[in-house]
């Protein structure tokens, strides 16, 4: 008979092959004076304790475990059936048991489970076979696999699933391990606030970013990617020798000039606010890095600037893909490049980002393998009144009426300072990235602005001295890196272009028809033929309909310029009116369906008229 | 005295139904004021435990302080699972085994 460890490391292996892995590679850590026993309940039944502090705590019911667990469980009967309930503690599963009985199977849990030693005990001595193969869950435990925790919530949440989720933790839990469960709570505030700050993102700029993925088009054919600068670094050793990540912070004027006894001897990556101050001191970073669609031309003035190595994406403003004649290396920011690459059978890696390029580009220095990354001009806040280093943009120092944007972090030197709210959030990106990558380490050379916990903060002059020693020549490999396309896949590339007018035609097709089927079901509700097989074949219609999103890459260009009308439209959509009848909740579903549809229709003409103007410039290059 | 117990006794499931949901801040006033009703109550069981010998009837003493204690040392260490425990499956049977005899027994 199988034995219960090996039963539930299949289950585990079963949904997740990585976290398998990581576990039985695992033995019991210590536990900060904790230790965890199993004892039996008054009913039998198999129930755990931790002893902290010369107590027992139990995280279950000593006479009937079950039924507290019920209990517990009813307290979740008015989750919304799209609901997300991200909870803290497992104890033996008895609790997670319970709540996934009450919940529907477009609900989800993410689990979070701060003791690794419970949770490998836990797999040792108890069948939890069929709750770890459960597809609603998803497990994250302290010291094994935290790392991909930030990752499931961008992938499981959606905007409009934020309201309707719940963070709960499991009884006693907060006494034992409170420290723990509040830092993963603020990381978990946090993401979430990302999904805010994604829709004001994509409400603002959402159009500008599309203009540029469109007319960036025909110059990606001819770039490479970010994975075949991994390939050339990858036949290096790097294990000693650090990546510089340099910002443009205000205190980038008091040490940048350190930074020549760096070069040669660190893998150097500018941001683009920064490369005019960097030019000026003739100092040539191995890679620039742009991502925003409307980046000042200013910053590349200096004609240095435009050979510079540089790191892009779809949204980069068009202007400077235009400009730059150097070589440029894509990452992937968007489900179009994703699908051009995978029509050939490549691969293009995402950078992770946190909402400012020097994010971006610390990922970059994370994705490359680099196991040192050093942060210079990483202000994060303002410093003497200014946000950015001295000859970044000539800009005014803060003002009176930006103050509703400010809040009061931790400086470097342990006193509030004042910062931008999204400065703030890119700082916590950077704690959190410390935090899930220990094995990193992070060095703060800021020597000024805002404290980012985790990183070791130390001068810039002492940080070359202790990690900038071996000579090493990243320009060379850089510059021999492949294109991503031979020139028969460069034709293919552009024909796909050109195939995309028709298949904006095929859409608009689509989209009349998804207003037909809406229509058609309400007449059908109205007549009182809701059970009808004409029903039921106008929803599959519909369903069909609605599913392009999830199959055609091209609806990317269309949602992209119509964000804050999709936002308006599907805010509240899971939300249920109890007071409703079948039909007047059928009702607003059709409506919104039809009001998204006539959405798409507009932003799909826009696409279009953008893609044939993209097109007609560069035939006429061509020719 | 038996209207109190079973007012009490309705208050001890919804309190204890409350901590297994661990909303403890949710009924922290509930039981500020449950805990000297039960402890007077239970201390009179314990001071009429010579009548109740004199007519055949052993009172558990040691059981009911031990219920208290029990209490006590769930409600000062924040111990929402051993709090509703207690007061479930404990406090809930002292108070009904005292209610039961003053049925009984006409005291």
């Amino acid at each position: 008979m199988e034995k219960i460890n090996e039963k539930n490391l299949k289950a585990v292996k079963k949904r997740f092959p990585d976290l398998y892995e990581k576990i039985i590679k695992e033995t019991v850590a210590e536990g900060e004076n904790t230790s965890v026993y199993f004892d039996s309940s008054a009913n039998e039944e198999k129930i755990i304790a931790v002893s902290k502090n010369n107590r027992l705590w139990y995280f279950n019911s000593r006479y009937c475990a079950i039924e507290a667990a019920k209990i517990w469980a009813d307290g979740f009967l008015d989750i919304n059936y799209r609901g997300i309930i991200i909870l803290c503690g497992m104890s033996n599963m008895m609790y997670v048991k319970e709540l996934l009985k009450k919940l529907g199977k477009d609900n989800i849990v993410m689990l979070y489970e701060p003791s690794e030693e419970l949770f490998l005990k836990v797999l040792e001595e108890i069948d939890i076979q069929e709750v770890l193969e459960d597809r609603r869950l998803f497990y994250f435990i302290e010291n094994i696999n935290m790392d991909s925790f930030r990752m499931y919530c961008k992938a499981l949440f959606e905007y409009e699933r934020i309201d309707l989720s719940r963070i709960s933790v499991s009884p006693n839990y907060n006494e034992i391990y409170q420290s723990k469960i509040q830092a993963f709570i603020t990381v978990c505030e946090s993401e979430l606030t990302n999904f805010q700050v994604y829709k004001n993102t994509y409400i603002l700029y959402g159009s500008e970013m599309n203009d540029n993925l469109i007319d960036n088009i025909p110059h990606s054919i001819n770039t490479s990617s970010i994975d075949n600068i991994k390939t050339e670094i990858d036949k290096m050793d790097i294990s000693d020798v650090p990546a510089i990540v340099v910002a443009a912070g205000p205190s980038l004027d008091k040490n940048i000039d350190e930074l020549h006894k760096a070069n040669g001897k660190s893998l150097i990556i500018a941001v683009d606010s920064s490369i005019r101050a960097l030019l000026q001191r003739n100092i040539i970073p191995d890679l620039l890095i742009t991502t925003d669609p409307h980046k000042p031309m200013v910053l590349f003035e200096d004609d240095r600037a435009l050979k510079i190595p540089l790191i892009v994406c779809m949204h980069t403003r068009y202007d400077i893909m235009v400009k730059h004649i150097g070589k440029k290396f894509m990452f992937s920011d968007s489900a179009y490049i994703d699908s051009i690459y995978g029509r050939f059978n490549k691969g293009i890696s995402a950078l992770q980002t946190g909402g400012s390029v020097a994010n971006t580009a610390f990922s970059m220095a994370k994705f490359l393998g680099f196991k040192t990354i050093i942060l210079m001009g990483q202000d994060l806040a303002f410093t003497n009144n200014k946000k950015h280093a001295g000859n970044v943009y000539d800009e005014k120092d803060i003002s009176e009426d930006e103050s509703a944007t400010y809040t009061e972090i931790e400086g470097i030197d342990g006193e509030p300072i004042l910062t931008f709210i999204n400065f703030k959030i890119y700082r916590d990106w950077f704690e959190a990235e410390i935090r899930d990558n220990p094995d990193i380490n992070v060095i703060n050379a800021t020597e000024g602005g805002a404290k980012i916990h985790g990183a070791c903060n130390q001068t810039l002059n002492d940080t070359i001295q202790s990690f900038c020693k071996k000579e090493i020549n990243f320009k060379k490999p850089i510059a021999e890196s492949k294109d991503s396309f031979s020139e028969k896949e460069k034709s293919q590339y552009y024909q796909m272009f050109k195939d995309m007018v028709d298949k904006s035609k095929e859409l608009d097709k689509k989209f009349k028809s998804g207003i037909r089927y809406y229509y058609k079901l309400k007449e059908l509700m109205c007549k009182g033929k809701s059970d009808s097989g004409e029903f039921t074949r106008i929803m599959k219609s519909i369903k069909e309909v609605n599913n392009i999103g999830n199959l055609e890459p091209f609806m990317e260009l269309i949602s992209m310029y119509a964000k804050e009308e999709e936002y308006n439209i599907t805010h509240n959509i899971y939300k249920v009116d109890y007071n409703a009848t079948l039909e007047e909740d059928g009702n607003v579903i059709a409506d919104k369906g039809i009001a998204m549809l006539k959405v798409y229709i507009k932003a799909n003409e826009k696409a279009l008229d953008r893609i044939e103007k993209v097109l007609a410039r560069s035939n006429s290059k061509m020719n | 005295m038996i209207e109190e117990i079973d007012k009490l006794l309705e208050q001890i499931i919804y309190v204890s139904r409350e901590l297994y949901k661990n909303n403890l801040n949710g009924v922290a006033d509930e039981i500020r004021e449950l805990f000297p009703k039960i402890n007077q109550i239970l201390l009179k069981l314990i001071g009429d435990s010579v009548r109740y010998e004199q007519i055949g009837i052993e009172v558990p003493q040691n059981i009911l302080i031990l219920q208290v204690k029990n209490f006590l040392e769930a409600y000062e260490n924040k111990d929402v699972l051993m709090l509703a425990d207690t007061m479930k499956y404990e406090i809930y049977e002292g108070l009904s085994y005292y209610r039961e005899l003053l049925t009984n027994s006409g005291m």
